[in-house]
């Protein structure tokens, strides 16, 4: 299950034709291990506390607004 | 009714955590401090938040947020009057990255390689490279054409690859280096 579209290199060669493809390649495969990297740690818990705080603020204004 | 709007903001929130990864991802790749990137992804939550009325559920979420993050981040850029730059270099010393096989771009060097381009490229190769944006969208979220876009991504292709030493067809590698070394007898 990948968020990237694996073919998006291939679609683009009307963007520039003084890149070779491998070189392409080995950029598009860098740009993804730093993605990954990041990615592989998974969401930060003050995201987390701070998304169910939002959502219980919300539930709470809700209610009272009733 | 109320059912609705209570589906409906747990679904909003779903596919918000559902697109923070690579949301806070593209932060990071964009903007040298991580610290700074988290900060910055997290008034994109509270922005996006606090406006999820405008966003249509079912469509883009990744596209949506990372529009808002870009504007929040060019908007904090213009009022703090100032380029953003990691002067101690906390941005690439902060992940280690293990050494990698023989012959291939470190992450480290490739990190350092796509500090030195301008934002404006560097956002564009993050958006169609990594977080896989087609180049329609990715003229969208930055409001400008799609031609801009793809020369700004080219440019950026070929910055990196110079400053990578990425040469012509080869990876790197014996091969690479013979071809170069025969090439250079060659002029001789």
């Amino acid at each position: 299950m990948s968020m990237f579209q694996s073919d998006q290199d291939s679609s683009d060669n009307g963007a520039g034709p003084s890149v070779p493809d491998s070189g392409r390649a080995v950029i598009t495969r860098k740009l993804r291990e730093l993605y990954d990297a990041v990615q592989d740690e998974g969401i930060p818990d003050k995201f987390l506390d701070l998304l169910e705080k939002l959502d219980e603020a919300e539930r709470r204004s809700k209610a009272s607004g009733e | 009714m109320t059912q609705d709007v209570e589906k409906d903001g747990h679904n909003f929130k779903r596919e918000m955590l559902a697109a923070l990864p690579n949301l806070r991802a593209f932060a990071i790749s964009l903007i040298r401090s991580r610290d700074r990137a988290d900060d910055l992804v997290q008034d994109t939550i509270m922005k996006a938040w606090a406006k999820q009325e405008s966003y249509q559920p079912g469509t883009n979420m990744r596209a949506w947020l990372v529009t808002i993050l870009r504007n929040e981040f060019y908007s904090q850029i213009r009022k703090s009057g100032r380029e953003v730059q990691d002067t101690d270099g906390a941005y690439t010393s902060r992940l280690s990255v293990p050494p990698e096989q023989h012959g291939s771009v470190d992450l480290h060097d490739f990190r350092q390689a796509l500090e030195k381009l301008p934002d404006d490229q560097r956002e564009a190769i993050l958006l169609i490279g990594a977080s896989g944006f087609a180049y329609e969208e990715a003229a969208e979220i930055c409001g400008c054409p799609v031609g801009t876009i793809k020369s700004r991504v080219s440019r950026a292709r070929m910055r990196l690859q110079e400053l990578l030493g990425i040469e012509n067809e080869n990876e790197f590698g014996p091969d690479a280096q013979t071809t170069a070394v025969t090439a250079a007898m060659g002029l001789r």
